[in-house]
Order: C-alpha cells, then sequence, then structure tokens
C-alpha cells in the first residue's frame, strides 16, 4: 500500500529536532530505526503529516555507550546490534545484551534502536522487562533544552504510552554500574519463532551477600500487562533468606499472584501467559542466581 | 470573500518553505554507481531501487521487515529495504544483488546458491544472497548454528532451508 504524503525532515541536531517537533505538534512522528514506525505506516495503521529522521543527526550525539563512575550510559539512536555487542554492555549491563539478542533478526537489529523500542512501548518490547529491573534512567530533552529524568518504572504507563511528553526526545538511557561480583542478572523469553515478539520475557536481578544469602531479588515481566509486571514481592520477601530451590518455588507462586490479569490475544490465552510467567520467571531467578555465584567472574 | 482567503494563503506561504518537503532531492551511491533524483518523500527504498533505478534483483515480499526479501546493504550493513524511505538514503551507500556480479560472472555465493540448489522459485534468493553476504564479512566461518541464527530474518517457502545453509557453507569455504 502507498503511504499517505509527509513532510519529511533530516534535522542535524538534537535542538533542531525537537524545534520541529514543537513547531509541528501531534502530527509528527520521530523516526529512529524505523523498525516499528514503518511496518504501521505501510499497514495504514499510522499515517503521520510530518516525519523528522533522527537518522541524520551527527553520529555520537545520540549513537553511544559511555561509562562513567556510577553509570553506563547508552545513546537512544544505539542500535539492538550494538547493544548486543559492546564489550562495555557485556561487561557492566550483561542482561541488555542479553535482551537484545533475542530481539528480531540481525537486519532489524541492525537498524532498530533502544530508543525506539521503549518510546513505542510494545508491551511485548523485550527492554521493558530489563530496564525496569537494573533500575535505569532516562534523560529527555525539550525544545527550551531542558532536561528531564524519568526512572524506567515511571516511563511505562501503559500499552503504547510513555510518560514522554509530545515535544520532549529521548536522548539517552543509563544504567547505575553494580559491582561484577555476587551480582547477577539473566532474561529469558518465550517466544514461539526465532526473533518473534515475547509472549512472556523475565528479567531477574539478584545480588547476594558473601555467604550466598540474598541481598536483593528482582523479578519484572514484560508481554504480560500492558506495561511491566514488577514483583515487589520478591524483593520484599528474599531479603535475607538463602535462595534455594524451595525458594524459587515460592517465587514462582508470587509470580502466579502478581500477574492477575494478563493480557489475552491471539498469541496466548490470559491463564497461558499466566502459567508461562511462572515458568519463566522462575528460569530467570535460576540463571541469574547461579551468575551471582560465579565470584570474580564478569557476569552481571 | 475573494480577497480574504488569499490574504490567508499569503500568510500559510510565509510558514511553508518554498520547496514542499514532500519531495526531497538526494543523492545515493548504488553499486559503485552515483545517482542523483528527486522522490516523494513517502517512497520507500525499495520502490526507488526498483522503479526508479530499475534494479528490480531487489524484491518486496512483505512491507513490513518480516520476511527479508528486500535485504541490501546500506553503509556496510544489511537491512531491510522496505522500511526505509529513499529520503533517509540521502548520502548513502547502497549495494544490491545486482552489485555483487563483476563483469558478468556471478559472484561465489551467487555461484554456491547455483551449484548447491539453494533456490527453486527464486523469491526469497536475492535478499538471502544479500544477507549471507553480510554474514560472511562478518563471520567468514560460520557453524550451521550461526548460519541459520544469521539468516533467520530471511523467510523461505519451498526450500527448506537445508540447500540454503549448504551453499552458504560451500560459499564460504570458496570464499576462504
Ligand atoms: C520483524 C520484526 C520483529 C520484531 N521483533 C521484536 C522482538 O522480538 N522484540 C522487540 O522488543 N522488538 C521487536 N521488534 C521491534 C523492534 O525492536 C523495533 O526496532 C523497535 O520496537 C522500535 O525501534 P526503532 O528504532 O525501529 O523505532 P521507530 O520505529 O523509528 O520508532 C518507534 C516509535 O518511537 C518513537 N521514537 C523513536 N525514537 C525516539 C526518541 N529518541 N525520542 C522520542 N520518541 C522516539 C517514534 O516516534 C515512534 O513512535 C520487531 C520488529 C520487526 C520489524
Ligand atoms: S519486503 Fe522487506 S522484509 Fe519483506
Ligand atoms: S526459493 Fe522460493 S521462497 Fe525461497
Amino acid at each position: 500500500m502507498m503511504n499517505k504524503p509527509f513532510d519529511y525532515f533530516a534535522p542535524k541536531s538534537i535542538s533542531e529536532a525537537v524545534s520541529l517537533l514543537k513547531k509541528h505538534g501531534s502530527g509528527a512522528k520521530l523516526i529512529a530505526g524505523g523498525q516499528s514506525l514503518v511496518p504501521l505506516m505501510n499497514l495504514g495503521l499510522a499515517a503521520p503529516r510530518q516525519i523528522i529522521d533522527l537518522t541524520h543527526i551527527k553520529k555520537d550525539s545520540l549513537s553511544y555507550v559511555k561509562l562513567d563512575k556510577d553509570s553506563l550510559m547508552i545513546g537512544s539512536m544505539t542500535t539492538h546490534s550494538a547493544v548486543e555487542n559492546s564489550p562495555q554492555i557485556r561487561r557492566h549491563c550483561r542482561i541488555l545484551s542479553e535482551t537484545a539478542m533475542t530481539i528480531a533478526d540481525v537486519q532489524v537489529r541492525n537498524r532498530g534502536t533502544i530508543g525506539g523500542s521503549v518510546c513505542h512501548a510494545d508491551p511485548a518490547g523485550d527492554y521493558l522487562a530489563p530496564l525496569v529491573a537494573v533500575d535505569a534512567e532516562f534523560r529527555a530533552i525539550n525544545p527550551k533544552r531542558k532536561v528531564r529524568t524519568i526512572s524506567a518504572d515511571k516511563f511505562f504507563v501503559d500499552i503504547f504510552t510513555t510518560a514522554l511528553k509530545r515535544d520532549e526526545l529521548l536522548t539517552e538511557i543509563r544504567v547505575p554500574k553494580r559491582p561484577s561480583t555476587r551480582n547477577g542478572s539473566a532474561y529469558v523469553k518465550h517466544k514461539y519463532v526465532e526473533g518473534g515478539f515475547a509472549i512472556v520475557g523475565a528479567a531477574a536481578v539478584v545480588s547476594v551477600n558473601k555467604d550466598g544469602i540474598c541481598d536483593r531479588a528482582k523479578v519484572v515481566l514484560s508481554g504480560v500487562s500492558t506495561r511491566p509486571v514488577r514483583v515487589d514481592m520478591i524483593e520484599k520477601e528474599f531479603r535475607g533468606e538463602n535462595l534455594d530451590e524451595r525458594a524459587i518455588e515460592e517465587a514462582g507462586r508470587i509470580v502466579r499472584e502478581a500477574v492477575h490479569d494478563p493480557l489475552s490475544d491471539i498469541h496466548a490465552s490470559a491463564d497461558y501467559r499466566r502459567e508461562m510467567a511462572v515458568v519463566f520467571a522462575k528460569r530467570a531467578l535460576r540463571l541469574a542466581l547461579a551468575r551471582s555465584r560465579k565470584t570474580g567472574a564478569q557476569h552481571n | 470573500m475573494p480577497k480574504r482567503r488569499s490574504k490567508r494563503a499569503a500568510r500559510r506561504a510565509v510558514v511553508t518553505p518554498a520547496k514542499p518537503s514532500r519531495e526531497q532531492h538526494i543523492r545515493v551511491r548504488v553499486n559503485g554507481v552515483d545517482h542523483e533524483s528527486d522522490v516523494e518523500s513517502r517512497m520507500l527504498l525499495v520502490h526507488y531501487l526498483r522503479e526508479v533505478l530499475g534494479l528490480t534483483g531487489t524484491h518486496e515480499g512483505c512491507d513490513t521487515s518480516n520476511c527479508g526479501a528486500c535485504t541490501i546493504l546500506y553503509n556496510g550493513r544489511s537491512v531491510k529495504s522496505c522500511t526505509m524511505f529513499a529520503a533517509q538514503a540521502n548520502g548513502g551507500d547502497i549495494v544490491t544483488i545486482e552489485g555483487l556480479t563483476k563483469d558478468g560472472q556471478l559472484h561465489p555465493i551467487q555461484r554456491a546458491f547455483w551449484d548447491n540448489h539453494g533456490l527453486q522459485c527464486g523469491f526469497c534468493t536475492p535478499g538471502m544472497i544479500m544477507q549471507s553476504y553480510w554474514l560472511l564479512k562478518e563471520n567468514p566461518k560460520p557453524t550451521d548454528e550461526q548460519i541459520r541464527w544469521g539468516i533467520s530474518g530471511n523467510l523461505c517457502r519451498c526450500t527448506g532451508y537445508q540447500n540454503i545453509v549448504k551453499s552458504i557453507k560451500a560459499a564460504a569455504r570458496e570464499l576462504r
């Protein structure tokens, strides 16, 4: 199908891009990798009046991976392929590389971006759960150059809806650095075909003390609800506990209760999603725990 | 009444740029040849390649980044040309299936697909070969699993993939 005509802009800088957003208002859309937006347009499900292309902005102003003392910083235009392969991300936030690997296929990962993915906020989007689990923060800029920081948990508001205002552009995702020892994380995904969207995606982040006792255990789920589901009870229940197989079974029971109103669609019924949420949350926890126990290795 | 309308039209003329951005002037290098064209902003890159440049080797199967038939190399990386607008490619360097043949000689990957029955109807083949080209550039000695993983964004409804994997392995040996 032929798309509706639109005006195309290729700003060279971030400030030019946000001024265009402000000028054109609600009919305008930013395009990052185009891997969600263009399929929607080609299917006739979206018809922006203006397209503001972020791919011609000076490369390292939105596409980068940097480190400082406390955090890992990822530019919003960093592609899924770059997230998958970046040595810094692999070292300091392995769960994100692991997540990027499960998205779609090589060509889509070569073009699609982490920023586009979170701004699209598809409930089945893979990055949602891990970013909430690692306490990521999102930075956005508006036409007055005001920078706003939003926690991942507050960023995802509803299905395809984020906390960004209409004239805000996401510039960066920050992840707090954690010591490489006694921290483990994992993302596991239930999908029907290689590269398919998550029926359920489970992210687990675990810290243990030197006696193997749990300091922190977090489970967040993608795909089961209109926004990522944080299983708060697990965070509360397991502090100070020994995370043995019995505790993991208990975590499964907590997940079952936390997923009270799962999505139901052509891919999976609500009951099936709830069952799979339990199975995959337990798998993610076991894997994160095993990694946290490999002291000294770069496994978080 | 007519007077008022023309006044409003005049005011509008100040805010809209003289050259409508619904049309873009682009320069692209395709298979080593420079092209300059005026395109509608909404024109997909796959349509530009096929309809404006006449490079019909790049196929269009789905328009939604699913099937991989439209795979090309854009600035050195494999991408699906159905989810890029031609206007976005301004200043870019593109390689299509036509760019692999040199002096009428098939590229070793094309030859390997031929020799190993890596195609039946041929619809997926140009995209499959462009993706293989990228895959072998990144990883000259892939395992079977790495090949299958690398072409997982390219759908083939005919071959069952066995001979495609065989072709890519044969091409890898040839290229080493
Ligand atoms: C075949 C296929 C399979 C896929 N499978 C998966 C999968 O398994 N898991 C998964 O998670 N995803 C999957 N995706 C989606 C893919 O990850 C997309 O790349 C991603 O959802 C959108 O990123 P993008 O850079 O392509 O954004 P675009 O499509 O360009 O933009 C998406 C939205 O975000 C907005 N936006 C983009 N950047 C910014 C910014 N900086 N600030 C504010 N708003 C912005 C745009 O205006 C638009 O509304 C798949 C896509 C395809 C085509
Ligand atoms: S036509 Fe581009 S992926 Fe199918
Ligand atoms: S040969 Fe027919 S689709 Fe692949």
